[in-house]
Order: structure tokens, then C-alpha cells, then sequence
């Protein structure tokens, strides 16, 4: 109920044009009766903004649970290796595919580095771990990620001086972690936000004759000296013209972070229309051999781009698809979308 | 289903020719346990608690009990689940962690077949037998061990013989093309243990806790044995299971096979095959093969697994790890987990967390 009466304040409060009152519920109540269920999403995908376009667009939260848990499109095999950030991690470099080198990982208190066990029963051990791995590897940062997180939650940049002062208080060795090298991040996307790895969120599916294809693409930035760029962090996220490879004008934040909408990056003034994305089209060819290579049939895969070119973050067998539903501008009108909601409702 | 499933296990008890418990006690106990544990104990039955020697029917778990264990949240974490319930992942895992595996020269997910050198797509049998035969002969292989990446009892695993591979291909080749396999090595079983069974690769059930203050235990273990031509011990697949005294690392006593609805609940003393009498049997490299399991729970922390380890020529080898193990054959291997001295506390553990919920546990193609 706090949740509804937060999202009502913020819409309240939206400076953004908005529809009539009497619009605005005429929509609600038609969208209720048309996809058979109570239209929550209305305020969260911000369909009460005048330059919204159709509303029966967006998808209602049972086609979203549709796509996230349909037997036809997910299964075991792929689900755990997306979702398992060590699994991941382990068959991507198998595979000689672009991501993150795996430095380290723990899980739990066991320490690994180079195939061997290291203790860590106590901070002391713990800060010797990392003096080893950053003396052996030669590395400046190590980017630490939660293994079974999602969200951009549980992950943390530790860097060579000052990972003693942080180890303690971020206690690894309750959860277990990767630890992978800090990637850099190509100098043209530095300048709109250099504070986190500002990843491309390309939305992939895999048909029944096993083509994959991209559904669609936005770029998610940080603010605010934050590490993550996920909306759900307070980053900010811009759809991509795929055919020219550039951003599109607006920048939408998520309800819960606020629901602002920006031209330009608050922190750099840095403007998003008709920025150029370097090696776009690399990029989607990688979202695109990732499908080939864990062929999970809607994913979500998030990609870097450092000086040399893409590299993937991770998969998400479950993307969150209000992001890349508000950022396609409502996915039901992409004629693939429609068609997978058209056969798992049958 | 599951009332013809009952009916078949009823039948199979009217005819076991093993000295059971008259009915009077049996009703007695029955009533007993289902006032008691507050549900139907249908695994009377299944472990065989009708018998006369099955020893304190109160001594065994019930069907509760063992869910619990299986699935408690303080037990067993997502990450370390997914890490073993997928058969690559913990291949991948166990060889970057340099533990004794058998080696996985390939593998594919649906028409993607990949090994070493190369990835490719393949989408029919001729394309399929040439794979296998580069690989066999790349590696100097005579056979080759498909598991399906998410399955579990012995179900989805293929043996392909280079001798054979043609006609074997023919009959899993499509199912190969549209599933997830590993591919890995056949492991060249001890002497001893191919002279009790040879058909089948026959491995050691190792069931491992890491205690409240982070020690390792090995609760039980028991072996399981192939039947006939099967390629897999496992006891749903028609094998049986014999217990093994962990200090002297013999077997122990006879060898139970699991009831099902049509058929099973035989007790052997002999592998039926070999006429080889069970009782006494040292198990080569034994002690090594403890090892090899506290070393596995060392880099898989789990708290509760059931580790399935191999006995080669030259040592212990590890197959796979079970994250929610059933845990019914141990209860009978044991003579009822109640009485062992640590199975209070992994109780009071599995207790002090909710079952987990996320289908990602229980089933294989659920994604939540």
C-alpha cells in the first residue's frame, strides 16, 4: 500500500507534462479490462506522461511474468549458468568469449586464487588473500561481484591502496564473490560518467529456428559518484537508435529512484542525443554470439565497451523488463515480443 | 498415479519372501508414527520398516524431516545449488579447482558442440559421428560419457562406445542434438570393484555436514552397484546399495534395492551378476577417497551434499555433487539416521531455516 501511495506522490509531484485527470483514468480502467488484470504498472511506466504514446504498448505485469518464467523460453541449463555469476564466469573464459578476466573468487571462507585454497577465518587472513592476488596479478582494482546478486547489488571496486581499510567492513566471507579485473572504459563514455562502468543493456531472443535476434538496446549510466549504473542504483538509462548506433534525447530515471527524466548527464552536462556509442556494432554482434554460445531464449546481456572494444558483463535469464519496456517506448509493438506473449497465452 | 504407486508398493510387500513383522505390529507402528510425525508415512514402505530386521522403525526419518534437510535455507545457498546441480558448471568449477574429475574433453548445449579447439554447430548424425570420432581419436578415447547437464538418478547418461558409435547414435543422437551434455572420459574402474560389477561405473555415495562451529563431517556412505547391462549404479535406475563401515572401509552387511511401483525391494548378498559376495569387501584407496570428499566440501562449502566418488585403477575420483540429495537410501544404509550421533543437530540446522522456495531448486526448467 506505501508503495502505491509513494508512486502516486511522485506522479502528483511529476513536473513532466502529464494527461487529464479523466484520461488518465478512462486508461487505467480500459488497460484493467483489456489485459484482465489491475493496471499497477500505469504510474510505473509513466503512461500518465502526455508523450507516451499507446498505452496498450506496454507490457502488463502478466506478460512480464510470462517472459521472465515461460517453460518455452528459459530452462535449467542456461537459467543456472546466467544466474551463477561464478558459472558464468568459468564458461566464458572456457569459450575464449569477451569478458572480465576471473581473478579470484570466494565462496564463503573459502578462498580461491590459481587453483589454490587460502584461509580466511579472520580480517588479517583476508588482507593477506588480496595482498597476494594484487602483488601476483599486477593488478591496480579488483571489481567484486556477489554470485547469486542481481540488480547491481552486492558488488564493490577495491583498489591496491586501500583494500585493507575496506576488507573488514564489507565481510566476504559470509557470501561468496568473483573477483574480476576492473575493466576500462572507452575515453568517449568516460566523458558522460566516469564514476561506473555505463553498460549497454541489449534485450536478445532465440526463435524456434534458432536465429537470435535483438529485441532492443538502452544504455544505463551512473550519477553521483555511484560504481553501479542499474536504475535501481539511481543511475539513469537512454534508448539507443539502432540503426545509427546513437543515443536517443531523454534519459529516464526508475520510479523508485526519483522518475526524473534529463537531456543531459547531471553530473557532466555531458547531452545524450545523437551521442555516437564506439564499436556499436561490435556490440551487437557479441549480444548476438552470446546467444549463440548459452542459448537461453530472452535475455538480457550487458555490455561494456573499453578502448579496444565490447566486452560482456553478464547475462540475465530474467531481465527486468519495465527498464527496457519504458526505453523501447512499450515492447508490445515490436512484432517478435507480441508474437512470444501471442503464443504463451495460447 | 501416485494411488497406483502405492498399490504397486503394497504388492511388492505381500510378496517379499523376507521375514516381516506381523500385521498387528505393523498397523500398530503405522498409527503410531502418524499420530506422532502429524503425516502419512508413506515411506514405511520404501524403507522397508515392515521388515523384521529393519531395526527401530522410530530410529528412521521422516518424510518431513528429510525435505527439510534437503532444502533448508540454513543448509544449502542458491549459488553453491546451481554450481553443482549444473553438470557444467561443476565440471568447469572442479577442474579450475584442480580436484580429481574425470576429464571433459567436450560438450554441448543443444547444436553447439564444443571441445578444445574448436566450436561448431551441428545438426545432423553423419556431422555428429565425425565429431565423436575427432575427439575419441584426438584424445586416444575408447568411449566417452554423456550426462545431461541438469538431470539427476542416473537418468540422461549415455556410454559412447568408438566401437559403437554409429548404431549408438542412431538411438540418442537426436536427443544428444536437442539436449545439454557433458562429454567426459570413461573412468577406468578398479579391478576389485569391476570383479564385483563391470558393466557399470559403481560409485560411492558420500553424505557430508559442515557443523555449527564449520567442521566437516562425513555423515554416512554407501556404495551402489549396477545391475545387468545398466551403465548406472543408481538405485532408481535398478541398482542396489550396500553400506560401508567407514573405518574399516568394507562393506557391510547386504545389498537393498529400492521399492518402486513395479518392481524392486530385492535383497542381495551377491552382486546377481558376478555371484561376488558383498559382505567384507575392502574398498581400494577408501581412506583417499574420505580425502578426496572433505577436500570437495573445502572448495564447495555446501553444508549438506551427497558426493557420488569413483574408485580407478590408481585412485578416487569425483563424479558429481548432489546439492539436495535424497536422502531416503542413507536413512536405510544407515539403519535409520535418528540414532546417529550428529543427525540431531543437522535436524535442529535444517530447522532454523525455511524451505527454499525458488524453483530454481526443485526442478530443471524453471527459471525463477
Amino acid at each position: 500500500m506505501n508503495r502505491y501511495l509513494r508512486q502516486f506522490k511522485l506522479v502528483y509531484n511529476d513536473k513532466n507534462e502529464k494527461k487529464g485527470l479523466l484520461q488518465m483514468l478512462r486508461e487505467i480502467v480500459l488497460l484493467s479490462f483489456k489485459k484482465g488484470e489491475p493496471a499497477f504498472y500505469y504510474g510505473g511506466k509513466y503512461l500518465y506522461r502526455k508523450d507516451i504514446g499507446d498505452v496498450n504498448d506496454y507490457l502488463s505485469q502478466r506478460e512480464f511474468y510470462d517472459l521472465s518464467f515461460s517453460k518455452e523460453l528459459h530452462n535449467f541449463e542456461t537459467s543456472s549458468l546466467l544466474r551463477n555469476k561464478l558459472s558464468f564466469a568459468l564458461y566464458c573464459e572456457t569459450n575464449d568469449l569477451a569478458v572480465p578476466k576471473l581473478i579470484s573468487f570466494n565462496l564463503q571462507t573459502t578462498f580461491i586464487y590459481d587453483k589454490k585454497k587460502y584461509p580466511a577465518s579472520c580480517d588479517q587472513e583476508l588482507i593477506a588473500f588480496f595482498k597476494l592476488v594484487f602483488e601476483h596479478s599486477g593488478k591496480e582494482h579488483l571489481f567484486l561481484k556477489e554470485i547469486g546478486s542481481q540488480g547491481g547489488k552486492g558488488c564493490y571496486l577495491i583498489h591496491r591502496n586501500n583494500y585493507e581499510k575496506i576488507i573488514p567492513e564489507l565481510q566476504l566471507a559470509k557470501k561468496s564473490f568473483v573477483h574480476q579485473e576492473f575493466i576500462q572504459q572507452h575515453p568517449a563514455i568516460n566523458k558522460i560518467y566516469s564514476g561506473s562502468i555505463n553498460t549497454i543493456r541489449f534485450i536478445t531472443h532465440l526463435d524456434a529456428e534458432e536465429k537470435p535476434h535483438i529485441i532492443s538496446a538502452f544504455m544505463r549510466f551512473g550519477k553521483g559518484g555511484n560504481v553501479m549504473d542499474n536504475a535501481k542504483s539511481g543511475g539513469m538509462y537512454v534508448s539507443i537508435d539502432m540503426e545509427r548506433g546513437v543515443l536517443y534525447e531523454k534519459a529516464n530515471q526508475s520510479m523508485s529512484a526519483g522518475g526524473k527524466v534529463y537531456t543531459q548527464h547531471p553530473d557532466t552536462g555531458f547531452i545524450f542525443k545523437d551521442f555516437k556509442i564506439p564499436y556499436f556494432k561490435e556490440c551487437c554482434a557479441l549480444a548476438l554470439e552470446m546467444v549463440l554460445f548459452i542459448p537461453d531464449r530472452f535475455t538480457g546481456w550487458d555490455i561494456a565497451i573499453t578502448p579496444t572494444g565490447p566486452i560482456v558483463i553478464e547475462g540475465n535469464e530474467n531481465p527486468g523488463m519495465q527498464t527496457a519496456d519504458i526505453a523501447y517506448g512499450g515492447l508490445l509493438k515490436h512484432p517478435i515480443v507480441k508474437d512470444i506473449i501471442k503464443r504463451t497465452k495460447n | 498415479m501416485a494411488l497406483q504407486g502405492y498399490l504397486g508398493r503394497v504388492k511388492i510387500i505381500l510378496k517379499d519372501k523376507e521375514q516381516k513383522k506381523n500385521s498387528f505390529k505393523i498397523i500398530k507402528e503405522l498409527i503410531k508414527t502418524t499420530i506422532k510425525n502429524k503425516e502419512i508415512p508413506t515411506y514405511y514402505a520404501t524403507k522397508f520398516l515392515y521388515r523384521d530386521d529393519s531395526g527401530n522403525y522410530e530410529d528412521y526419518l521422516s518424510s518431513s524431516e528429510e525435505l527439510q534437510v534437503r532444502f533448508s535455507t540454513n543448509l544449502h545457498k542458491l549459488e553453491f545449488h546451481t554450481l553443482l546441480k549444473n553438470k557444467l558448471s561443476s565440471a568447469l568449477y572442479f577442474e579450475r579447482c584442480d580436484l580429481a574429475v574425470p576429464k571433459m574433453p567436450c560438450y554441448n548445449i543443444h547444436g553447439n558442440f564444443f571441445s578444445a579447439d574448436q566450436t561448431e554447430e551441428i545438426s545432423d548424425l553423419r556431422a555428429l559421428k565425425d565429431f565423436f570420432t575427432r575427439i575419441m581419436e584426438k584424445h586416444q578415447l575408447d568411449a566417452l560419457f554423456l550426462k545431461e547437464l541438469a538431470e539427476s538418478g542416473g537418468v540422461g547418461c549415455y556410454l559412447l562406445r568408438k566401437d559403437e558409435l554409429e548404431s549408438s547414435l542412431e538411438k540418442i543422437g537426436l536427443k544428444l542434438l536437442k539436449g545439454s551434455f557433458i562429454h567426459q572420459e570413461a573412468v577406468q574402474q578398479h579391478d576389485t570393484i569391476n570383479a564385483i560389477n563391470p558393466s557399470s561405473l559403481n560409485t560411492i555415495r558420500f553424505e557430508t555436514y559442515i557443523d555449527k562451529t564449520g567442521k566437516i563431517h562425513i555423515v554416512s556412505c554407501y556404495m551402489r552397484f549396477g545391475i545387468g547391462k545398466s551403465i548406472v549404479d543408481n538405485a532408481s535406475s535398478g541398482g542396489f546399495f550396500v553400506s560401508i563401515d567407514q573405518e574399516s572401509g568394507k562393506l557391510k552387511g547386504k545389498g537393498y534395492q529400492k521399492i518402486k511401483a513395479d518392481g524392486g525391494g530385492k535383497i542381495f548378498l551377491v552382486h546377481p551378476d558376478t555371484n561376488v559376495t558383498l559382505d567384507d569387501i575392502e574398498i581400494p584407496f577408501f581412506q583417499e577417497a574420505c580425502g578426496l570428499v572433505y577436500k570437495a566440501v573445502e572448495y564447495l562449502p555446501e553444508r549438506y551434499v551427497g558426493w557420488d566418488v569413483a574408485i580407478s585403477a590408481t585412485g578416487p575420483i569425483l563424479i558429481e555433487g548432489n546439492g539436495s540429495p535424497h536422502i531416503i537410501l542413507a536413512d536405510i544404509a544407515y539403519g535409520g539416521y535418528r540414532k546417529h550421533p550428529l543427525y540431531a543437530e543437522i535436524l535442529e540446522e535444517a530447522h532454523k531455516g525455511q524451505k527454499h522456495q525458488s524453483r530454481m531448486m526443485f526442478f530443471k526448467n524453471l527459471a525463477n
